[in-house]
């Protein structure tokens, strides 16, 4: 080099070695931002977009495939999402709206979407998206987030059938997601394909829940309103209480807590296995528990925690709920502008697909508009019948209006006393009276008095008519003897 | 020496690499690679919701016009640069003549922005705009609602023709 | 090829100049370059010394300008969208999770690095002036508590905007400090808030001093302080050198104890931004920047923890608040409020209230300052306790466990 070239005045560069490091330092960072590069260009998407392709191409051929967009996908309803949310599932699910993926030699993550009762024909992909139904974290694009799976902080993860597995479920079907299906389904009964939801709403006017709680709005307040119990925050279940066993009838401390009582059973610690261990013994969980063990079986019990999770607010545009009038009385009966009331459920059994799809399509904006439905009243029962009649009617009337919940004809006493023998123990005006206005007798009178000081539940008034009351009293006397 | 010396240019390609790496990444960060806005396909109403004559559809930006069975789709987005053109309607219909056509019209496009006159069919005659007004196509959905196609462009003759 | 290389040095020849004149021309010269002296002392340009902390902390600021600005084209400051496009950045753009764990990491590495710094000028005793008429360091060191409060509140403010669940409850517990302050306490919980309660009128405010008040105040400051730094005549450390030379009579000649700043400065500076970049490159690729559930009034996470700068002065809010039979005192006043407050008021006037000789300038843990070095250390080591005891001893409720041993709270399904 041109040494010679350099001026008189040099001086020594003491920290020559500043060089290295940085050529040093420099390296490692050319590294990073190829591994920051790498990354980018090849995100886990991508991954299951080349293994799509190569399955859909042994089964529908090249041509058809070749049609599908590549690439990030999603599918974007404002209305139903939110200006900035998309379900993006379709990223990788690319074979959900392509029909020929059907069949078992497909992975079920890149099937055809199944079509069962034109389910898919009433709630289109492209503007319903996944999520609304299958739950999950939209926008997501890797598998444990979008799934929301343990350890992602998102509320509400997709149901899968490991996730039915850990609670129990014996079913192949996916099934858990009917507890969204019931978020626009709320006012609607026998529904096609909701089959546990569609139990579990048969168990509540069966068990009469409503005497107890108040459940869209309407019923009685022995036991916590239940109307948006979907919405409790999970933080509001206190997993670590302790866990009761029942014992001759009386819950005994069991030693161990109820997070720990799920950890034996294999349950996760989660407010639906919170409600699974409720619906089994509500004493279990809450010793003082006035609400009584109504012995249901497996499937009663998973179809009724699915259907109170599903009890929640929702801020969905009215023409994409079923039967929008209903929630429209539910929201008018919670500002006080019409009488708390029953809001009868309707049927969907009988409606074809094709009224289905006109309602859908009739409701359009225009459907805003509400009716109040008029309770329907029971005919009293006529007089005619005689006391072999009045007392059959009678026995149904005890199951129908909630007396069970908390009554027995010699089963023994359960939240309120046993009934066998009422009728010589009592004058038939005094039960009457009872059965018709509880709360003044409660209040006025002795005998009744004395009772709820000894069982400290109030009984509830069932807006039983005199008929039925009649006609539950000659049950009570026949049943007695 | 010359190891040296090649060793100096790596460090400084790699500090290089790194840097110019980085911020073309930041750039390229910047370019989308989804959107959020509606599709440029759809449906705009059933064919008897529209009256006999032009109809505007302020959501779309969209003229829709209806002779009959017959419906055509002109969008309102001038051709000078985008803005909402207005619909001048005529209480008598006016003889135009467009190169050797000539035929009456009951409307007229006026842009606001620029001064850009359309004829009632969508061809300029005053004012800056440069093409005429494009024409979308229109079909039939499966529901019976009338869906128009914005992605793509069709000639100044195109008639949807409705089967009753 | 002669004319190109002779372009590449004149635009090359401040970095590498051939002879002392170039050097001190080069900066002289250069506005950018001005910003640094001519000359800096070799007990400046040590390691051990300074450890470059605050380099290390003006380089993370670049970086996190640079990175803040780029996501500014990307976020959407709106309770509707502000979660939503934080997803898309780490999902759907291009370098998005990159962009935004740097900015994540950077933030952090700050925080952590300007407390050292402080720590590291504490300890060496460079906030005196050793007798220097010249210098003002004490001015300098209140510059920099005010540098450091305002790093924090950048790194609050940047904390509500993912609008999710963290962002929510940090700022609310925040807000709610304002509020404990007696008399004004509700006017200024409005003033923060924009309103009563933290919502979009929060997020755009918090939005407007994360991105353009907070950072112009700080460019304003960290400019002055660099500045004051050079008319100190450099790092506190170069005044031994004269006292030395007092010492033993001698004339101090520049050659003797300086070099020049190019290249030997800027050089090191540009070391010392790339092995910053690469710390907070290395730590955004194994670690990803966390994001809660969407902003929920409805429910509080259990525990809900402040990030880990502020967990020091939760513990101090969740132990302080006084109960005696005739008044209750927030809290959040005494933690929140007094105790910081008094901790910086010590801090502003503590180079003016110590009175060690000026031989303890520039030099570690000197002898003389053995009060001031073990009473700052005890404070130091009392906040250090209360965010490790804050950060792995407090679960659930705020309940005592031990870390391994936390409670499993339930989640829906």
């Amino acid at each position: 080099m041109a040494d010679n070239k350099k001026p008189a005045n040099v001086f020594e560069d003491k920290y020559w070695k500043d060089s290295i490091l940085i050529y040093i330092v420099g390296i490692i960072l050319a590294v990073f931002t190829g591994i920051v590069i790498y990354r980018t260009a090849n995100p886990e998407w991508k991954k299951y977009q080349r293994e799509f392709v190569k399955i859909a191409e042994k089964k529908i051929g090249k041509e058809k495939v070749a049609k599908i967009d590549l690439g990030i996908r999603q599918i974007w309803n404002k209305e139903l999402m939110g200006p900035n949310t998309a379900d993006r599932c379709v990223t990788c699910h690319l074979g959900v709206d392509v029909p020929g993926l059907e069949g078992d030699d497909v992975p079920v993550v890149f099937r055809t979407h199944p079509n069962p009762n034109g389910l898919l024909d009433k709630h289109p992909l492209n503007k319903f998206g996944c999520t609304v139904c299958h739950g999950g974290l939209p926008n997501a694009l890797t598998v444990k987030e979008a799934h929301a799976e343990h350890g992602v902080r998102w509320l509400y993860p997709t149901y899968t059938r490991e996730m039915q597995k850990k609670y129990k479920f014996e079913e192949d079907r996916l099934v858990m997601l009917q507890i969204n299906c019931n978020q626009c389904h709320r006012f609607d009964k026998d529904v096609p394909g909701m089959d546990y939801i569609n139990l579990a709403k048969d168990l509540v006017v069966e068990k009469n829940c409503q005497s107890c709680h108040i459940i869209d709005g309407y019923g009685g307040n022995i036991g916590p309103n239940l109307t948006y119990e979907g919405d409790k925050s999970h933080e509001m279940f206190d997993i670590h209480a302790p866990y009761y066993v029942i014992k001759d009838g009386k819950p005994v401390e069991s030693g161990h807590t109820i997070a720990e009582e799920m950890k034996r059973r294999g349950l996760p610690y989660s407010v639906f296995s919170w409600h699974i261990l409720h619906f089994e013994e509500p004493r279990s969980i809450t010793p003082t528990s006035t609400m009584p063990n109504h012995g249901f079986n497996k499937d009663e019990i998973l179809a009724l925690t699915m259907l109170v999770m599903s009890w929640k607010k929702v801020n969905i545009p009215s023409r994409y709920l079923s039967n929008p009038g209903k929630y429209q009385m539910l929201r008018l009966m919670e500002e006080g502008r019409i009488k708390p009331q029953k809001i009868e459920y309707v049927s969907l059994a009988s409606t074809s697909p094709e009224t289905a799809a006109e309602t859908t399509a009739g409701q359009a904006e225009t459907a805003e508009e509400f009716q109040v439905e008029e309770t329907a009243m029971k005919e009293a029962a006529e007089s005619s019948g005689g006391n072999a009649d009045l007392a059959a009617k009678g026995k149904e009337l005890f199951g129908t209006r909630g007396c069970t919940a908390c009554h027995t004809v010699g089963g023994g006493r359960l939240v309120g006393p046993d009934l066998k023998g009422v009728a010589e123990r009592r004058d038939k005006q005094w039960i009457i009276h009872m059965i018709l206005n509880p709360d003044s007798m409660i209040q006025n009178d002795p005998v009744a008095k004395q009772l709820f000081q000894e069982y400290n539940v109030p009984m509830p008034n069932q807006g039983v008519t005199p008929e039925e009351a009649e006609a539950i009293y000659e049950y009570l006397k026949s049943a007695s003897k | 020496m010359t190891r040296r010396k090649f060793l100096a240019y790596l460090g400084r390609f790699a500090v290089l690499f790194a840097m110019v790496g980085q911020a073309l990444a930041m750039l390229r960060s910047i370019v989308p690679n989804v959107v959020y806005e509606p599709p440029k396909k759809f449906k705009i109403g059933y064919p008897d919701d529209f009256s006999e004559g032009i109809t505007f559809l302020s959501k779309h930006r969209l003229f829709v016009i209806r002779e009959g069975n017959t419906f055509w789709t002109i969008s309102a987005v001038c051709t000078h640069l985008g803005c909402t053109v207005n619909l001048v309607t005529f209480p008598k219909p006016k003889k135009v003549k467009v190169g050797k056509k000539e035929f009456t019209e009951q409307w007229e496009f006026h842009c606001p922005c620029h001064g850009s006159k359309f004829y009632g069919e969508g061809t300029p005659f005053a004012g800056p705009a440069p093409r005429p007004l494009p024409y979308y196509p229109l079909d039939i959905a499966p529901d019976g609602q009338l869906i128009v196609d914005t992605s793509r462009e069709v000639k100044s003759d195109f008639r949807f023709v409705l089967n009753v | 090829m002669e004319k190109l290389s002779e372009w590449w040095k004149k635009l090359t020849w401040t970095f590498a100049p051939s002879s002392k004149v170039e050097a001190t021309k080069a900066v002289t010269k250069n506005f950018i370059l001005h910003w640094f002296p001519a000359r800096v002392t070799y007990r400046s340009m040590s390691w051990s010394y300074s450890w470059w902390l605050g380099t290390v902390s003006f380089s993370l600021f670049l970086i996190l300008t640079i990175t803040g600005i780029i996501l500014m084209f990307l976020y959407i400051p709106s309770v509707e969208r502000a979660y939503w496009t934080i997803k898309d950045l780490q999902h759907a753009v291009s370098f998005g999770w990159f962009l935004r764990n740097m900015h994540r990491w950077a933030a952090h590495l700050m925080v952590f690095f300007v407390t050292l710094h402080m720590v590291r000028v504490f300890f060496t005793g460079a906030f005196k002036n050793g007798g220097n008429p010249d210098a003002n360091r004490p001015v300098n060191w209140a510059v920099g508590m005010f540098l450091l409060v305002f790093t924090l509140l950048l790194s609050y403010t940047g904390y509500l905007l993912p609008w999710d669940q963290l962002a929510l409850w940090a700022i609310t517990i925040g807000a709610n400090i304002a509020k404990s302050v007696p008399v004004m306490g509700s006017y200024l919980h409005f003033l923060l808030a924009g309103g009563t309660r933290i919502d979009q009128n929060t997020l755009i405010r918090f939005y407007a001093l994360h991105v353009i008040v907070l950072p112009a105040l700080l460019l304003v400051l960290v400019s002055y302080h660099m500045w004051r730094v050079r008319k100190d005549g450099g790092l506190a450390v170069s005044e031994q050198y004269k006292m030395q030379a007092k010492k033993e009579g001698k004339r101090l000649v520049p050659d003797d104890y300086t070099t020049f700043a190019i290249p030997a400065l800027i050089r090191r500076a540009f070391l010392v931004f790339l092995i910053s970049l690469g710390a907070v490159m290395l730590l955004s690729i194994i670690s990803n920047a966390p994001l809660e559930e969407p902003a929920d009034p409805s429910w509080t996470p259990n525990p809900a923890k402040a990030p880990w700068y502020f967990l020091w002065l939760q513990e101090l809010l969740a132990i302080t608040t006084i109960r005696t039979p005739w008044f209750t005192i927030n809290g959040g006043f005494v933690g929140g409020v007094v105790i910081p407050g008094i901790l910086f008021l010590w801090g502003l006037i503590v180079p003016f209230i110590d009175k060690s000789p000026n031989e303890a300038t520039g030099v570690w843990f000197h002898p003389s300052r053995r009060l001031q070095n073990w009473t700052f250390g005890i404070i130091m080591l009392i906040l250090a306790f209360l965010t490790i005891f804050a950060m792995y001893f407090r679960g659930p409720s705020w309940n005592i466990y031990w870390p391994w041993a936390w409670p499993p709270i339930p989640h829906l399904f």
